[in-house]
């Protein structure tokens, strides 16, 4: 019989767990205990992906994104603007420091490389749709307002089954030199101009 | 992008609740998820019951649909050779061998497998007929791995391990794809629509034909045959009630000419509410799986298996210190089973009621540390009444590490044929036959006992930083009263001329028990943030012993069936925005059982995104080394397995 059994090793493993557990089980709760599981604010998840779509979308090189300087954030929401400039502190892509400019004029937005329209701007969907058309470049324009693919919007982060979805306008993208990674559109739901912004 | 290891689980029965963040913590740990993991948080503000794989105390691996999307594989068994601690072996174009922990065989049984909580593990011969489930592999949302006992959860032949596989919303698969694989092996088309089903739901169509080619001839120069198979399904997920319904069915045909044809077809209703803090799951499934033709070890065998499942589930609202999750169910199955004289089935047709309960609560010990105790109670008509215990502790010393510990038992119930088929076994001449080929007539056993795991498992997973994250397992599992085929008496001669031969009868019994250990380690590092590299190494030593009246050919053959040392290295590197390379390579050590040596190989895919809407990957496969075996069939040798050769293909995803 080849029979070995197992190492030493292993059975006083074995031995040290079952006590333990044993141990505990016998144990009565210490106290009520602190539950409550690990709660991620929507604004929390907005910003990480805003954050994130910095890494998942490639800028051309050159006239926008000079050695050096730094990637901004324009944000037009005073709320997730604080949250993303905790995200971005001390973090660079590929070499530039990341910045966030919370409510910037819109008469600097060409400075901007990601612009995100939240639901605080004051600006109505009108003069956003007028901005939208305006902005020329390789600027990456999110919100999270129904109807921004439809006024030319780029990335619109919408509600699904109580999770945050982004939804790509394709047709907004190619009109720039922006390249969106793989990774991204595979989980993003693609739209076009003349769809709106369903799903 | 860094990544942690946590990731949204449905396995809520075995995750336990988390410990309480603060907001620059939760911002911190958002910072390190990967946009899969983003997309699929909760951030309604009724629940936040945020199950996530560092908080679970198991050995567990979850693929998301990146994962797969990345491995290229087109198949199930293919796409789990990616995973850290599965042996999975090739056979032939249309089995595999897949199983955790040892005990791989062409009929693996220690290994439980489900589709949306739909048992796909057969009763028939106890295991997972892998070419059956030859399911879209677009429409995964997410695969579930446990190695390691499931029993207190997921009831009867979890043993070594679960597999769920969970498919995606119909919400997530809106609008038209388009998917070819053509190679030189294989081709395949999927056809899916998804579409608005009134004002709160959605839902999706789908069809799915495909064909394997032959592999190559074995050394005697048979030949293996082409492997076709069609199916269409849809699903469709409504809001309604404050609750969420799933309903979806599938259809379909697989052949295999002269060696096997199946055809099933099920329709499966889900539905959940979550209320606060509490879920509610109710799920009751149809299925219907035949065997119009099925060939096992020359035995020709036609069965079909009509399943009815009914299962509800509650996740109570936390009281006190507790975490409290119960549930109820209720399976019955009507077989009719037939095989090819001189084969043949005692107890033809008959009807197996399975009656479950369990439940399980999580308790805070004290601030970072939790006790888990659960427990399956089932009836069922083979062996009776059958209880699964488990408990499970996670300790978290520091914010993103874990250690955790478990003991679990776990059963395996006997399979209509090992309870009432004689099935006759070619073994071919054996030095102890003189020469003489042997035949063995097995006899099934109704007395049979389950198979029974004690199992001992400690682990610890780290986020070291946010590019290095590991995981690793160390494990005892004890076996007891494993199935055996027990030879009776001495071998008969039949002297029939011109060639005489031996014929030896045998009937099933419990007579082995044994041990299993081993580790696995695995690693997930990110050099950059366009490039991942997952290595993993998996230790397994399993020492069997007969028991008394153990009286088999070869009692001792599981140690030598799965490999000692197995290795992964997975690469997944975006060349630029549009590019991506992967490499996956892995080491098999050496099968005694069936004289297969250890073995190197790698696979290779080139992804383009070609356009936003269009998608193409070049891939190959087994690119290391010649053809080779990477498993054996029947018992004693391979030589009814065939070379696996290197293969290439091309995929494209048109989406519109």
């Amino acid at each position: 019989m080849l029979h070995t059994g197992s190492s030493p090793l292993l059975a006083l493993l074995r031995h040290s767990i079952a006590g333990a557990l044993l141990l505990l089980a016998l144990v009565r709760p210490l106290h009520a205990g602190d539950n409550s599981p690990t709660a991620f604010a929507e604004n929390e998840v907005k910003a990480a992906f805003v954050y994130n779509f910095a890494h998942f979308v490639r800028w051309p090189e050159g006239h926008s994104l000079r050695p050096g300087e730094p990637f901004r954030y324009c944000v037009l929401d005073d709320a997730l603007a604080v949250l993303l400039a905790k995200a971005v502190a001390g973090e660079t892509l590929d070499g530039h420091p990341l910045i966030v400019q919370r409510q910037p004029d819109p008469r600097n937005f060409q400075e901007c490389h990601l612009i995100y329209f939240g639901d605080q701007s004051a600006i109505s969907p009108g003069t956003q749709t007028e901005l939208l058309r305006r902005l020329t470049g390789p600027i990456l324009t999110v919100s999270d307002q129904p109807g921004f693919a439809a006024r030319g919007g780029m990335i619109t982060l919408t509600h699904k089954r109580g999770r945050i979805h982004p939804i790509i306008n394709t047709d907004a993208i190619e009109r720039t030199e922006l390249r969106v990674s793989a990774k991204l559109l595979n989980l993003a739901t693609l739209t076009r101009d003349g769809k709106g912004s369903a799903p | 992008m860094p990544k942690s290891l946590a990731k949204p689980l449905l396995l809520a029965a075995l995750a336990s609740s988390t410990v309480p963040a603060s907001a620059d913590d939760s911002l911190y740990a958002l910072k390190q998820m990967s946009l899969d993991e983003l997309a699929d948080l909760r951030v309604s503000t009724a629940t936040h019951r945020s199950e996530r794989l560092e908080d679970t105390a198991a050995a567990i691996h979850v693929l998301t649909a990146e994962d797969i999307r990345r491995s290229g594989a087109t198949s199930l068994p293919e796409l789990l050779r990616t995973v850290p601690g599965l042996n999975v072996a090739r056979i032939s174009a249309t089995e595999w061998a897949v199983s955790a922990r040892g005990f791989n065989n062409q009929f693996a049984n220690k290994l439980l497998v489900m589709v949306d909580g739909r048992s796909v593990y057969t009763p028939f011969f106890s295991g997972v007929l892998w070419d059956e489930l030859n399911i879209v592999m677009q429409d995964i949302e997410h695969i579930e791995i446990v190695r390691g006992p499931g029993g207190s959860t997921w009831g009867a032949n979890a043993v070594n391990g679960v597999i769920n596989i969970i498919t995606r919303h119909a919400e997530d698969t809106q609008g038209t794809l388009l998917s070819v694989v053509g190679g030189d092996l294989q081709s395949e088309i999927v056809l899916r629509n998804g579409f608005k089903a009134g004002e709160s739901g959605h839902a999706r169509v789908w069809a799915k034909l495909h064909q394997n080619d032959r592999l190559g001839g074995t050394p005697d120069d048979s030949e293996d045959i082409h492997w076709r198979g069609g199916r269409a399904g849809f699903r469709g997920d409504w809001e309604m009630a404050g609750g969420n319904l799933m309903v979806e069915g599938e259809s379909f045909r697989e052949l295999k000419r002269q060696e096997r044809a199946y055809s099933g077809a099920h329709l499966l209703g889900q539905w959940s509410r979550t209320s606060d803090e509490a879920r509610d799951e109710l799920r009751a499934y149809f299925n219907r799986f035949t065997l119009d033709h099925w060939m096992v070890l020359n035995n020709g065998a036609r069965a079909e298996l009509d399943t009815f499942d009914l299962g509800y589930r509650h996740h109570f609202a936390p009281i006190g210190g507790h975490n409290l999750i119960a549930g109820v169910g209720y399976r019955n199955v009507a077989s009719d089973a037939q095989m090819t004289p001189p084969a043949g089935v005692s107890r033809s047709s008959r009807t197996d009621q399975l009656f479950s309960a369990f439940a399980e609560d999580t308790l805070a010990l004290a601030e970072r540390l939790q006790l888990t105790v659960g427990v399956k109670v089932e009836h069922n008509e083979f062996t009776g009444l059958e209880w699964q215990p488990s408990a499970r502790m996670r300790w978290t010393p520091t914010k993103g590490s874990t250690v955790w510990a478990s003991v679990a038992r776990a059963v395996r119930t006997p399979s209509i044929i090992e309870d009432s088929a004689r099935v006759t076994s070619y073994i071919g001449p054996r030095a102890f036959t003189n020469g003489l080929p042997l035949f063995v007539n097995s006899n099934g056993n109704p007395n049979l006992n389950a198979e029974r795991l004690i199992a001992y498992e400690l682990g610890y997973r780290a986020q070291v930083n946010p590019r290095l994250s590991f995981d690793a397992s160390v494990f005892l599992n004890d076996y007891d009263r494993l199935v055996t085929v027990d030879m009776i008496g001495a071998p008969r001669l039949v002297p029939s001329l011109p060639s005489p031969y031996l014929t030896w009868n045998a009937l099933a019994g419990n007579s082995l028990k044994g041990k299993a250990s081993g580790f696995e380690l695995s690693v997930d590092y990110r050099p950059a943030d366009t490039w991942r590299v997952q290595a993993s190494y998996t230790y397994l030593d399993m020492n069997m012993s007969a028991l008394p009246g153990n009286t088999e050919i070869n009692p001792l053959r599981a140690a030598g069936e799965s490999p000692a040392h197995q290795a992964t290295l997975i690469s997944r590197h975006d060349l630029r925005h549009d590019l991506e390379l992967d490499l996956q390579a892995r080491y098999v050590s050496a099968l005694s059982t069936y004289s297969i040596p250890d073995y190197l190989t790698a696979d290779l895919r080139l992804g383009w995104r070609a356009t936003s809407r269009l998608d193409l990957a070049f891939n190959g496969r087994n690119l290391i080394g010649p053809a080779r075996k990477e498993f054996g069939t029947n018992l004693v040798n391979a030589s009814d397995a065939y070379l696996i050769p290197r293969e290439y293909y091309v995929t494209a995803n048109l989406r519109f």
